[in-house]
C-alpha cells in the first residue's frame, strides 16, 4: 500500500548558501545555513512566509538546528564548533557555549526541556542543565566512537543516542549515564539516529544507505530498510510512530511504513541532495501530518498528505 | 585602455615594474647601509628595520579591487634586526640578511639574473635552506617597496604550459609552442604572449593531470575548440601566476579556468591565482587574475572515491571559510564547496572522479562545454 504525498509550497532561495537543517515546533519550521541567519518560517499557514530572523554570529555558517517550544529555545551549531542559545521570544541570545578543545557537531534538547546534548568532534557527548543561569555543564559521556554526527533523546527522557563517523552507533541511559549498547551494523559514518515516540525503536543511517532499525530495551536489530542508493542524512519518525521520513544525499525522500517495513513513498521534487527532513508538528488531527525538506537547492518545501480523490 | 595585440598595448600589461631603475633601488640599499653604519657610529648598535612582509596587521584585502594588498608601511609593525643580538640567533639572521643585500647589490650592479636557488647555493652554510633565503627576498623588497624582479631576482621555473602559442623573450628570440608542454620562463624574460585565436584557458592544479589531458591534445579539440594548458604544479610560483595574470588582462574575451581537487588546499590554489596570496600581498595587484572560473571538480559530483577529510583538512577549511574574500560573490561557489566538505567530512581527488567509464577528460570537457555555450548565448 503505498502514501501519496504532494508537495503544497516550496520557498526558493530561501538561504543564500546550502540550508543545512531544518526543526519544526508546532508553530515555526526553523531553517540554518552556510550563512549566519536562521530562518523561522510559519508551519500554520499555507504559504509558509517567513516570520522571523536571527541574526547570528557564526561567520562560517551553522549545520545544526534545534528547539525546544516549551522553552522557547533554539540552539544553533556553527561551523565554527560553537553552540549559540536564542530565546524564541525576543530573538535574543541566552548564551554562547564553546569548548576550545573541541567542535560541537549535532545537538538536541530532551523533550521536557531540561536539558541539552550535544555530539563533538572528538567523539564526546556533553549535556547542559537549561534551568541554570549561564547553560551549566551538567554531564560528559565518553565514547569510544569518532566525531559523534547525529544525537537524539527518546520522548520519554530515559535514553541519548549517538551515531558517529566510524560507525558507532550508542544508546546511553539518563539515568545512570552510563552505555546501555554499542550496537552493529554501521562501519561506515553514523548521520541520522532518531528514537520511536514512544521510546521503543531507534532507527540509524549514513553511508552505508540502510535505515537500521533496533529494539532500545535489547539493543538488537529489528529490521532494515533498504532503498535509498546514496547517504542517508536525516531520519524523523511521524508521531503516531508509524512511518519514518528519510533525507537522502540520493536527491530523495522516502517515507517508510514500519509495519509493513517498506518504503511507501518517495519524493523526488529536489533536483539535488536533501540535507534534512522533519515531519511538521502543527496541532490538531484535523490535518494529516506534513513534512518539511531542506537542502543544497536552498528551498524550503512543504509536502502534505493527498488524501481522498 | 584598449586590449589588441600590438607591441605597445602588451608592454604596458607586462610592465609591472616599479618605476625605479636599477639605480634608484641601488640607491636605497645603499641608504639602508648608511644608516645602519650612522646607527653603529651613534650606538655600537647595527640595526635594520624589515617590514613585516607576512605579519597579519600587515596584509588588508582590498574590497573593490578583490586582491590581497599591503597597508602603508607606516601602519605595520617593523621587524628589527639588530647586531650585536641578544642571541646567536640574532646575529645569524643579521648575517643572512647583509649578505643577501651584498648579492642583489651585486647583481643589480653586474646587470645580471639570479634565481632565489642561486642566492641560496651561493652560501649554503649560512642560508642553511631554501625558505630562509626566499623569505628574506621578499622581506627585502618589500621593505625596499619594490617587486622582487626589480632587485635582479627571477623565480626558478616550475609551471608547465601547453598548447598553441608563441612567446617573444626580451632577448629576442621567439618561443613558439606547438602541441608539446614547455616549462614557464620567468616572467622578466618575456616581452609579450601571443595566443592567436584560441578559445580558453585551462589552469590545472595537478602535473599527472595536466600532462594526460596533453598527450589526449585536450588543447585541441572541435567541440570545445583550441586551448592553452597551464599546470603550476600545486601551489603556482611567480612566474606562473605572472603568465595567467598577463594573459587574463591582455586577453579579457578569453575565458579562464581552474580544475583543482574538491579538497581544502585546492581551493586554496585557485584563490592564489584569483585573489593572491598573502606573502607576496606588495605585488597581488599585477599577479591575480580574478575572473578564473572555478570548472571543479565538484565533490557533489563524484559516483565514490572520496577520501575522509582529516583533521588538518578540516582546520585548513575552516581558516579558509574566515577570509575575508570568502564572503565576496566571486567566491560564493568555494564557499558552499567548502561548507559541504565539512558538512560530509569528505574530499575527492580530481583523478578519481566519476566512475571507471566517466573520466577526468569527460568531466573536464562537459564543465568547459557549459561554460562556453552559457557565454554565446549572453
Amino acid at each position: 500500500m503505498s502514501k501519496q504525498y504532494f508537495s503544497t509550497s516550496l520557498t526558493p532561495e530561501a538561504h543564500p548558501a546550502d540550508i543545512f537543517c531544518v526543526e519544526t515546533t508546532s508553530e515555526y519550521a526553523i531553517t540554518s545555513s552556510g550563512n549566519s541567519t536562521l530562518k523561522l518560517w510559519n508551519a500554520a499557514s499555507n504559504d509558509h512566509e517567513q516570520v522571523l530572523t536571527i541574526n547570528t554570529a557564526h561567520r562560517l555558517g551553522i549545520h545544526h538546528v534545534c528547539a525546544n517550544k516549551e522553552l522557547g529555545l533554539i540552539a544553533a551549531v556553527g561551523f565554527d564548533g560553537e553552540i549559540s542559545v536564542w530565546s524564541l521570544q525576543d530573538c535574543s541570545c541566552r548564551a554562547v557555549i564553546s569548548d576550545p578543545k573541541t567542535a560541537y557537531w549535532a545537538a538536541r534538547f530532551s523533550a521536557d526541556g531540561e536539558f541539552l546534548a550535544a555530539t563533538s568532534l572528538d567523539g564526546g557527548i556533553t549535556v547542559w542543565n537549561t534551568a541554570s543561569e549561564d547553560f551549566e555543564k551538567c554531564g560528559e559521556l565518553e565514547t569510544k566512537g569518532s566525531s559523534g554526527l547525529a544525537i537524539d533523546y527518546s520522548n520519554d527522557g530515559r535514553f541519548i543516542a549517538s551515531g558517529h563517523e566510524n560507525g558507532g552507533l550508542y544508546i546511553f541511559s539518563t539515568e545512570t549515564a552510563r552505555l546501555l549498547h554499542s550496537l552493529p551494523g554501521h562501519i561506515k559514518a553514523v548521520r541520522a539516529v532518531s528514537f520511536s515516540p514512544l521510546s521503543k525503536l531507534l532507527a540509524a543511517g549514513g553511508d552505508s544507505n540502510v535505515i537500521t532499525v533496533y529494539d532500545v530495551t535489547s539493543g538488537e536489530q529489528v529490521f532494515n530498510l533498504s532503498g535509498h542508493s546514496r547517504w542517508i542524512m536525516s531520519l524523523d519518525w511521524n508521531f503516531t510512530g508509524e512511518y519514518l521520513l528519510s533525507g537522502s544525499f540520493d536527491k530523495s525522500l522516502k517515507i517508510w511504513s514500519i509495519e509493513q517495513t517498506e518504503c511507501v513513498s518517495t519524493q523526488t521534487e529536489s533536483d539535488s541532495a536533501v540535507w534534512a527532513a522533519k515531519w511538521t508538528k502543527t496541532a490538531g488531527t484535523a490535518r494529516p501530518q506534513g513534512f518539511v525538506s531542506v537542502g543544497i537547492d536552498k528551498t524550503v518545501r512543504w509536502y502534505r498528505e493527498a488524501t481522498g480523490g | 585602455m584598449s586590449f589588441t595585440q600590438g607591441d605597445d598595448v602588451i608592454e604596458e600589461c607586462l610592465d609591472y615594474r616599479s618605476e625605479e631603475s636599477r639605480e634608484e633601488i641601488l640607491g636605497k640599499i645603499e641608504t639602508l647601509i648608511s644608516d645602519l653604519m650612522a646607527g653603529v657610529a651613534e650606538t655600537g648598535l647595527a640595526a635594520i628595520r624589515l617590514s613585516n612582509r607576512r605579519a597579519a596587521e600587515s596584509i588588508r584585502f582590498d574590497r573593490e579591487k578583490l586582491h590581497l594588498t599591503t597597508r602603508d608601511a607606516a601602519d605595520t609593525k617593523p621587524n628589527i634586526i639588530g647586531f650585536p643580538g641578544p642571541t646567536i640567533l640574532n646575529s645569524w639572521r643579521f648575517a643572512v640578511l647583509m649578505r643577501t643585500l651584498d648579492i642583489i647589490s651585486e647583481s643589480l650592479t653586474s646587470g645580471k639574473v639570479v634565481t632565489k636557488r642561486d642566492i641560496y647555493y651561493r652560501e649554503t652554510w649560512l642560508f642553511r635552506n631554501q625558505a630562509i633565503v626566499d623569505r628574506i627576498v621578499d622581506d627585502i623588497g618589500r621593505t625596499l617597496n619594490v617587486p622582487r624582479a626589480a632587485l635582479g631576482i627571477v623565480a626558478a621555473q616550475k609551471g608547465l604550459a601547453c598548447g598553441t602559442f608563441c612567446m617573444h623573450k626580451k632577448d629576442g628570440t621567439l618561443m613558439a609552442v606547438e602541441g608539446e608542454i614547455q616549462l614557464i620562463p620567468p616572467f622578466e624574460e618575456i616581452k609579450s604572449v601571443d595566443v592567436m585565436d584560441i578559445d580558453f584557458v585551462l589552469v590545472i592544479e595537478k602535473e599527472a593531470i595536466f600532462r594526460s589531458l596533453c598527450s589526449s591534445k585536450f588543447y585541441n579539440r572541435a567541440d570545445i575548440g583550441r586551448s592553452i594548458l597551464v599546470t603550476g604544479k600545486g601551489y603556482p610560483d611567480l612566474s606562473t601566476r605572472q603568465f595567467i595574470s598577463n594573459i587574463a588582462a591582455c586577453h579579457p574575451n578569453t575565458p579562464l579556468f581552474g580544475a583543482v581537487d574538491s579538497d581544502p588546499y585546492g581551493i586554496d590554489i585557485l584563490c592564489t591565482y584569483k585573489f593572491g596570496s598573502r606573502a607576496m600581498a606588495h605585488e597581488n595587484s599585477h599577479l591575480t587574475a580574478l575572473k578564473m572560473e572555478w570548472v571543479g571538480v565538484n565533490v557533489l559530483e563524484y559516483e565514490d572515491g572520496w577520501t575522509k577529510l582529516s583533521v588538518g583538512d578540516r582546520k585548513k577549511a575552516l581558516k579558509m571559510l574566515s577570509l575575508p574574500w570568502m564572503e565576496t560573490e566571486t567566491a560564493m561557489a568555494m564557499r558552499l564547496e567548502l561548507q559541504r566538505m565539512l558538512f560530509l567530512g569528505k574530499k575527492a581527488e580530481m583523478n578519481v572522479v566519476g566512475t571507471e567509464a566517466y573520466s577526468v577528460i569527460t568531466y573536464l570537457t562537459q564543465a568547459i562545454k557549459i561554460r562556453l555555450d552559457a557565454l554565446i548565448t549572453h
